[in-house]
């Protein structure tokens, strides 16, 4: 149609109709059975108009009921914080911990036993599969109530996330200093600490704070299964139907919740973690950096920007392997970059 | 651990093949290395320079043929063993590999991890005296005075010097270096062969360095071994080759025959070679000692 334009250009307007092509089809389908899906999903469990208007009034009585919200004492506040927060940060710093060697052995670099690097592998997706909240329930059981049982399951859920994050970032990792490491004869243990880690550090660091951020949202709810934080004291106004109490405690998570968010964002803003944008953090927001990372980078960086870039007359290398670097830095290809490698080098 | 007898050479490869997914990198190469010597390995790109140097240390393993390094065969050593002739083994890279992150001097002493048991994270995890002796490789590299200096921001140059302080903290008896000053500019380059014949000749290590720069490998070689498609086209004493005949092997316009003829005429200097190879050494030997005195 298109290609016959121009020769019936004085005769008939030329069709503004696209051919109809199959992956248009495809497309208009899966629409159709998205749709219905969600509308069979909707009758199957009874959420119905007539049911949300229904539950309109119950919905005004309770908020009747919670008003004015009654906020906990000034001390009751900071220590239920406080514990929310302990426990995510208790939770995140052992994540850390057992993750570092997960991430190691998990990554496709891994040239130790064979064996390992599946169990490895099963341990992370296992544990980034069950909620934070089933661990809890779990730990609850075992560990009885409490904070314990609370950053026990932070810790077991954030493990298959941090490690995954990191065995990626030890994966994009120049192979080079592990290869020289390797050729002065140290193990692997070795080689991963010494060599790969220092490299990789930048990368654990955003993981761990990011993660961090995370948890502290999971740990405000780890309470209504027992186990400790704020979602405790939220537990047991609702349990004995102390609806003002309850108000009082969801406007104390939600502004917990939103100061955090300000200061996650305050964070990225002064590390300059905004200039990387387009980066992404498998698929997630931007990982808050630690407050100290610009000024320590800075030196560094503007040592590098201040070298000359390559004397004249120096040239290019072209051997293979070098890939027009020169002056001993290789060219990369953007595509060899992660973002990790732009984020912090 | 098996000790080198005494005039045994440093390195010694007998009829070494090697290939990758079914092509020939190495085909029938024979080469004997004694203490002391600095050989240039010259050859285009492909040759299988890189591929020998790996099977020294055993970072290849060969198809077929024998490789001896130190008096060890790499490939019939359990990974602890191979660990213990790695660290006998100092290897340069052309790309450094150093972790910028860290500073010159954490970098030097990853050279000495085989030595210790322990991962080690940080400069002042590594036991004192080790730290003395690694300023004082990158005293005799020129460097102790950016020693905490972050490598990504050194030269090219420097970064070079780096791993061969790094190496020598081994305290290796043997240096294979994958072409190092391919990378570097002129200048550099001759600072840094000038570092590692330097230390050839103060240590009697043997050094065996691929390179690329004909005048640069006749200036400081005592020997240079050539390679073409795999095989050994080239073996003479450096100061008997001419800038023009070693030119000839990069040239690709030189027929297989020629190549043969070449091989054909190889095999006669070959047989006088070996002879030809200790005079050298004694020569350098009297050499040291002159400056020495």
């Amino acid at each position: 149609m298109v290609s016959a334009a121009p020769v019936r250009r004085a005769a008939a307007p030329v069709s503004a109709r696209p051919p109809v092509s199959s992956r248009a089809v495809v497309a208009a389908a899966l629409l159709v059975a998205a749709v219905a899906v969600t509308w069979l999903a909707f009758w199957w469990i009874g959420l119905s108009a007539a049911s949300l208007a229904a539950g309109l009034d119950d919905t005004a009585r309770l908020l009747a009921r919670m008003w004015p919200p009654d906020l906990p004492g000034a001390a009751d506040v900071a220590r239920m914080v406080a514990e929310t927060l302990l426990i995510a940060v208790a939770g995140t710093g052992l994540a850390a911990l057992a993750s570092v060697p997960l991430a190691f052995v998990a990554a496709r670099t891994h040239r130790g036993p064979r064996w390992l690097r599946p169990v490895a592998r099963t341990v992370v997706v296992l544990t980034r599969a069950v909620p934070t909240l089933a661990f809890a329930i779990l730990f609850v059981r075992i560990f009885g109530l409490g904070p314990p049982a609370g950053a026990l399951a932070v810790a077991v859920h954030s493990v298959g996330m941090i490690a995954k994050l990191l065995a990626d970032a030890v994966e994009e990792a120049d192979p080079a200093p592990a290869e020289a490491a390797r050729a002065c004869g140290a193990g692997e243990a070795q080689v991963a600490v010494s060599a790969v880690l220092p490299r990789v550090l930048p990368a654990l660091t955003a993981i761990v704070l990011y993660r961090l951020d995370i948890n502290i949202r999971a740990s405000a709810v780890l309470g209504v299964v027992g186990a400790g934080g704020i979602g405790v004291a939220l537990q047991t106004a609702l349990g004995s139907l102390n609806y003002h109490r309850a108000a009082g405690i969801i406007c104390v998570i939600v502004v917990l919740v939103l100061l955090l968010e300000l200061l996650s964002v305050a964070l990225r803003r002064r590390t300059g973690a905004g200039r990387a944008a387009g980066t992404r953090l498998a698929a997630a927001p931007e990982p808050a950096a630690p407050p100290g990372a610009r000024s320590a980078a800075a030196p560094g960086r503007a040592a590098r920007r201040a070298r000359p870039r390559c004397p004249p007359g120096v040239p290019r290398t072209t051997s293979a392997g070098t890939d027009g670097g020169c002056c001993g830095r290789p060219a990369r290809s953007p595509s060899r970059r992660s973002s990790w490698c732009r984020w912090r080098r | 651990m098996a000790e080198r007898i005494d005039g045994e050479p440093v390195l010694s490869l007998s009829e070494v093949g090697k290939g990758f997914h079914g092509t020939t990198v190495l085909d029938g190469i024979s080469l004997d290395v004694p203490q002391g010597q600095f050989v240039a390995l010259a050859g285009p790109s492909g040759a299988g320079k890189s591929t020998l140097l790996r099977l020294v240390n055993g970072m290849h393993l060969p198809d077929s043929g024998t490789v001896r390094t130190l008096g060890e065969n790499p490939a019939a050593c359990s990974r602890g063993r191979l660990r213990a002739l790695r660290a006998r083994v100092g290897f340069v890279f052309q790309q450094f590999g150093l972790v910028g992150r860290l500073t010159a001097l954490e970098n030097v002493l990853m050279g000495s991890l085989a030595s210790l048991r322990l991962p080690r994270y940080g400069v002042m995890s590594y036991p004192r005296a080790v730290r003395a002796r690694a300023v004082e490789q990158l005293d005799r590299v020129g460097l102790a005075e950016l020693r905490f200096q972050r490598c990504d921001t050194l030269s090219g140059g420097q970064q070079q010097r780096v791993a061969v302080a790094r190496t020598l903290l081994q305290g290796p008896e043997l240096i294979l270096a994958d072409e190092p000053v391919a990378s570097l500019d002129p200048a550099a380059s001759v600072l840094v062969l000038d570092t590692l014949k330097r230390i050839s000749a103060e240590d009697g290590i043997s050094v065996v360095c691929s390179l690329h720069q004909i005048e640069l490998a006749l200036a400081t070689a005592d020997r240079v071994v050539a390679l073409r498609g795999g095989r050994l086209v080239l073996d003479e004493p450096a100061a008997d080759l001419t800038a023009d005949r070693l030119r000839a092997i990069y040239d690709p316009g030189e027929t297989r025959a020629g190549q043969a003829e070449d091989r054909d005429g190889q095999a006669d200097v070959r047989d006088g070679q070996a002879g030809a190879c200790v005079g050298h050494a004694e020569a350098r030997d009297g050499q040291v000692e002159a400056r020495d005195g």
